[in-house]
């Protein structure tokens, strides 16, 4: 995949709420996610993904 | 028990009422008797600290809490730098808070008006955030998925936004200009409040999980170039997998592994969901009211 389909689609992934978070770089993509998103989700999306962050909670402004 | 004793002056600060002391008090010695041993005074990030530092409690008079950033030069000036959702009220407008008062601490810590305004609104980087979906099928499926979650008492509950196109935000920071000259310095605070000897500012910390001890931060070179100010310490994006710290005014001073430093991710603020993009993400302890905290390189 061109780089820019695969930005296009982390960030579709990320505007459907499959995803919380992402980084692309030529290494590869950084994965920030849902603790009950499975590693067959995660396989079944193609990407060259080279380091999965995985999330119970979520990520809010730290204000008290 | 003797605790301490000046010999030219001769007093002395004793423990308990000992007949040895009564000696010394004949010989015209001055006797301080304490009930307790000495203790050392803790530091509090949520109490009034003047010169303020980077790490304690701050906030705009109508917010709850947050944490002082540190300072920053813009237009030759010393001003203070936190986050956009400590230094105003309306973090999405674009326009000023119409009150301008920052206080330390705090107004969740106890700060007023009168006695704890340190400084006033300058400026800060306005925060898209999407709005509550209007679309009656979305409504219809969050109450549905409500009603199933309270039956089953589940702990989460579905709340439709409308994610607005292009509304991405590179960083979370705001300025203000202090109300006296030095009541603000430079000085980013261990947990016993003594000056840190600081290497590397590498950005502000604005959200983040409690429960997963994650943290997000603004970038200091984005915030140096959208904001127009710059950081008096020499500022630097970490690599993956470097040691960062943060100090911040709820869970002080905490370090952790750097995992990413140009992500892109979803945040909920209390007006809305924001996209916002460039994020340093580092595994460290973090809580409500450490926003704004520096997140820095010591020197070793």
């Amino acid at each position: 995949m061109q780089s820019i389909d695969v930005l296009k689609s982390l960030e579709k992934l990320r505007r459907n709420g499959k995803i919380i978070g992402y980084e692309y770089s030529e290494k590869g993509v950084v994965l920030l996610v849902s603790d009950s998103f499975s590693d067959d989700e995660i396989r079944s999306l193609d990407l060259n993904i080279v380091k999965i962050i995985r999330m119970k909670g979520k990520l809010e402004a730290l204000a008290e | 028990m003797i605790l301490g004793k000046d010999e030219h002056a001769k007093v002395m600060l004793v423990i308990g009422r000992e007949k040895r002391f009564k000696i010394y008090s004949e010989e015209g010695w001055k006797i301080i008797y304490l009930r307790k041993p000495l203790k050392a005074l803790s530091f509090d990030r949520k109490s009034k600290i003047r010169p303020v530092p980077a790490g304690v409690s701050i906030g705009h008079i109508n917010i709850t809490a947050g944490t002082l950033g540190g300072i920053v030069l813009y237009q030759n000036e010393i001003h203070g730098i936190t986050n956009s959702h400590i230094v105003t009220d309306k973090p999405e407008s674009p326009y000023p808070p119409e009150e301008p008062q920052i206080l330390q601490p705090a107004p969740y810590d106890g700060g007023r008006i009168i006695d704890n305004t340190i400084g006033f609104y300058v400026k800060h980087y306005p925060i898209s955030v999407s709005e509550k979906s209007l679309c009656k099928i979305a409504k219809v499926k969050d109450v549905i998925y409500n009603r199933f979650a309270e039956l089953f008492n589940r702990g989460t509950r579905s709340f439709s936004f409308t994610m607005l196109q292009g509304s991405e935000n590179p960083i979370d920071a705001g300025i203000f200009e202090p109300a006296q000259r030095n009541i603000i310095n430079e000085q980013i605070v261990d947990d016993n409040g003594n000056a840190l000897e600081v290497k590397n500012i590498c950005g502000l910390l604005f959200a983040g999980s409690t429960v997963d001890n994650i943290m997000i931060a603004s970038r200091s070179d984005y915030i140096e170039k959208l904001l127009g100010v710059q950081f008096l310490y020499d500022i630097k994006i970490p690599d993956v997998g470097e040691t960062v710290f943060k100090s911040g005014r709820t869970t002080g001073i905490t370090h952790g592994e750097v995992l990413a430093t140009d992500m892109t991710t979803t945040v909920e603020y209390n007006t809305g969901i924001a996209t916002m993009t460039h994020c340093i993400v580092v595994r460290l302890r973090c809580a409500g009211g450490d926003s704004g905290s520096p997140v820095f390189i010591p020197k070793r």
